[in-house]
């Protein structure tokens, strides 16, 4: 046996360099962060595209490094966890280089992706040390529908479920989840458990949050794991339910209920989930980020009514609260990375005519108005953009009543067929109810225009502004 | 002093107790009897603060005696030289008719160099509204045509600066993008290209100004030498950024640019001087000329940046041109030149 394990070596070669890459500030953790179909999977590989296929024709006047000649090539390289999944970037290209192109799959996993971008330092000073610099960049990519169980970290068994309950008896849920909840209030909750119940339980309330999800397009869907279970599926650990009658319950017994009666079970397995599944999702993935960019899609939201539209906003408030916020310094950056710069994207700016992209924003700054402040106090640099990661349409001009109207012209995403649509005027903040009763929204969804070769650059919207922001200051 | 202090504050205090019966008057008034008013003559606070700005501008206009002074002057040339023709002819045709062409050559000439010095005027005036209005565009996110204004710049630029990038600016979309993104958009695709040959031509000339200085014997030469190298420097990147100087336009540029240059905070002028006067006293140890020469180049080149600020259409957002970065270059030049 050597005295050196060759592996261990290696590992620690790589620990070690990391370690220096963070050291000089050339290691960048990016959180891509955004609930189901925001567009994160397409988010990421546009931003691979675009950086490794640098000087194919694309389109990145705002990115400094590449304006001013500095950028000499990106490329990806072995990622830092060799368990987790390589992000699938060749499946993503290849769906869009299809023809006709369609839209990548939508996540079900973790995965990963590590890029080395190398270039020429002008102002830091690294100019002094060397030539050329690499800079890490490590992206992790997951299902959005994980996302919101981070909230449950900081909460009892007894305050989730009131929470939850709370949710449940408003509208829109309320019509839904009424049968569900009546059923549930009938079990004794001192009574030994019955397994059987206990999953037909937690089927019923997966039903329900499937049907929130997908049919009134909400976005508190809380234990995210219930609607994409992953490998868990069918474990005892996805079977428990919010437990309505907690007002009823004397405080004693239910501390003192022991793990096999029906509420002692439930609380075993609320506390199983937390700590098993939500705090390793957490503790992997979600600790050591620098940079964050938050999508949200408010289109959809519009099409589905103020309902749906709050309950966005109340998701991103939830979810921004597990991250780590603050101005950055070299030992904080090497014991405990603070995010201090957040991107706020809304996405599929493509699906709207350009001069609706101000209003995009602005909508998008209401949207996420309250975390923003709090993050105000952290003196961290925010930023609120318009982006589209694959630009789907073409805009122009056209004629409607005499007067020149600006349209785009896409693949519709419903029926396949080319539309050139006016897609209507997106408000400037949210329209109050009496709007709501004689209007609705009807935004239409596009599937990609053009099928893209792997070694072109996809067609985008500000990204370039999106990566100066997030890297142009590490790459000076 | 203390006085009249005390005097114009007891007078407000008047004044704003009278107002104050007066406000309580209506106010009675008004509670017994309340008017509605038309909602269009509802005149918000900011809108009425607009209006009084405009009055302020309004008083600002050029003084009315000059002008009646200049017409009668006009007035009083016209009739003269009307007699001394109407006379002249009948008495000594050949003389007047010689003095008439004279007058014609003078009025051509002089004509001429007016409409030059109103056209450079003109433009001068035209390039400062055009960068107040991207000032506002970029500052305040505003809609305002901002292709129109791109398109302007792109026309008054000399034409060989630009036509590859202009090609690649034309390919852009433009309909994708915010006022403020294409602002953003040609300083960096089109206009980075002037700066750059704007900045080769102020290290060119500071590099003239370091040399000549360094080898001329006197004083006063050098003073000349300066304000020769620096008058064409000014007049060369103006041309550069579009800008076609009269005399008077030419001033108002060069009392703007030492304007400019003075008011510059002492903070500014040691960023921008610190390490190149190290630079020239470590020189100054090899040779004391090379070293005035030098510190004459460093003015030369800082009076050009501070030109190309003033000229650039679209100020800088970031990445604005610095001494340090002509310093390297006139630097090796003079090195190359003494190795020679």
């Amino acid at each position: 046996m050597a005295i050196i394990d060759k592996e261990k070596f290696t590992k620690l070669k790589h620990k070690a360099n990391d370690i220096f890459n963070r050291t000089i500030d050339q290691h960048v953790t990016l959180a891509v962060t955004g609930l189901s179909r925001s567009g994160k999977t397409a988010f990421i590989t546009s931003l691979v595209n675009q950086l490794v296929n640098e000087g194919n024709d694309s389109q990145l006047s705002f990115f400094n490094p590449v304006h001013q000649g500095r950028f000499i090539a990106a490329k990806r390289v072995p990622q830092k966890n060799y368990h987790i999944g390589r992000f699938d970037y060749d499946a993503a290209v290849d769906a869009l280089g299809e023809q006709p192109p369609h839209w990548p799959e939508p996540t079900k996993g973790i995965s990963e992706l590590r890029l080395a971008i190398r270039y020429q330092p002008k102002e830091s000073l690294l100019k002094y040390a060397t030539d050329t610099t690499t800079l890490y960049l490590d992206i992790t990519d997951y299902p959005g529908e994980w996302l919101l169980d981070l909230p449950m970290l900081n909460q009892t068994y007894e305050e989730w479920s009131e929470q939850m309950l709370l949710l449940l008896s408003e509208e829109p849920r309320k019509t839904a989840a009424d049968n569900f909840i009546e059923k549930a209030a009938q079990i004794d909750p001192f009574q030994p458990a019955c397994e059987n119940l206990l999953a037909e339980l937690a089927q019923d309330y997966t039903q329900l949050l499937l049907k929130f999800r997908h049919e009134l397009g909400l976005s508190v869907i809380q234990p995210g794991r219930f609607i994409l279970p992953g490998e868990l599926a069918g474990a005892p650990i996805l079977q428990f339910i919010p437990f309505p009658g907690f007002e009823k319950l004397d405080a004693n017994d239910y501390q003192n209920a022991s793990d096999d009666t029906f509420i002692g079970m439930l609380r075993a397995r609320f506390v199983e989930y937390k700590e098993r599944v939500v705090r390793k999702f957490y503790k992997e993935h979600f600790v050591n980020f620098d940079r964050q960019i938050v999508l949200a899609d408010c289109l959809t939201p519009l099409n589905n009514g103020p309902a749906s539209f709050a309950d966005l906003q109340t998701a991103i408030a939830m979810i921004l609260e597990n991250f780590n916020y603050g101005k950055s310094g070299l030992l904080s950056r090497l014991f405990s990375p603070k995010i201090d710069k957040l991107l706020f994207a809304a996405t599929k700016a493509d699906h709207v005519t350009p001069e609706q992209h101000n209003h995009l924003v602005s909508l998008l700054n209401q949207l996420v108005y309250r975390t923003k402040q709090k993050l105000n106090y952290d003196a961290i640099d925010m930023k609120t953009l318009a982006v589209a990661s694959v630009k789907t349409t073409q805009t122009g001009k056209s004629q409607y009543q005499g007067r020149s109207v600006p349209v785009i012209q896409g693949r519709s995403l419903d029926n396949d067929k080319t539309i050139t649509v006016f897609p209507g005027t997106v408000p400037e903040s949210l329209p109050d109810d009496k709007f709501w009763q004689d209007n609705d929204f009807s935004f239409i969804s596009f599937a990609p225009a053009k099928s893209v070769m792997p070694h072109e650059c996809i067609p985008h919207l500000r990204m370039d502004q999106v990566m100066q922001f997030l890297l142009g200051d590490k790459m000076k | 002093m203390s006085d009249f202090l005390e005097k114009d504050k007891h007078q407000q205090q008047i004044l704003f107790d009278e107002l104050e019966t007066e406000n309580s008057k209506e106010h009675k008034e008004l509670t017994t009897q309340p008017i509605l008013f038309d909602n269009q003559d509802w005149v918000a606070e900011s809108e009425s603060d607009i209006e009084q700005d405009d009055f302020e501008l309004v008083n600002n206009k050029p003084n009315w005696l000059w002008r009646i002074l200049l017409s009668l002057l006009f007035i009083v040339v016209m009739v003269e030289s009307f007699e001394f023709f109407t006379i002249g002819f009948s008495e000594s045709p050949m003389v007047t008719s010689l003095y008439a062409a004279i007058l014609g050559c003078l009025i051509v000439l002089g004509g001429t160099s007016l409409v030059r010095e109103f056209s450079g005027l003109r433009q001068f005036k035209q390039q400062q509204k055009v960068q107040s209005q991207v000032a506002d565009i970029i500052e305040q996110n505003l809609s305002e045509g901002a292709l129109d204004i791109c398109n302007n710049i792109t026309d008054k630029l000399p034409c060989d600066v630009v036509v590859e990038k202009e090609q690649e600016w034309n390919d852009i979309a433009h309909a994708n993008y915010s006022d403020k993104e294409l602002l953003q958009l040609y300083s960096r695709k089109v206009l980075t290209e002037v700066d750059q040959k704007a900045m080769a031509e102020v290290a060119k000339f500071s590099t003239e100004s370091v040399v000549l200085v360094a080898l001329s014997p006197v004083a006063i030469i050098d003073m000349f030498i300066m304000l020769w190298r620096n008058l064409r420097l000014i007049d060369k990147v103006a041309g550069l950024y579009g800008l076609q100087l009269g005399y008077w336009s030419r001033i108002r540029l060069v009392r703007q640019v030492f304007v400019n240059m003075v008011y510059a905070g002492a903070s500014e002028l040691i960023a921008d001087f610190g390490t190149e006067l190290i630079g020239a006293d470590l020189l100054g140890k090899l040779s004391g000329r090379l070293a005035q020469g030098l510190g004459a180049g460093m003015l030369t080149a800082r009076l050009g940046i501070k030109t190309i600020k003033l000229c650039r259409p679209i100020p800088f957002e970031e990445d604005a041109p610095k001494l340090g970065h002509v310093r390297k270059e006139i630097l090796t030049k003079v090195k190359q030149l003494m190795v020679k």
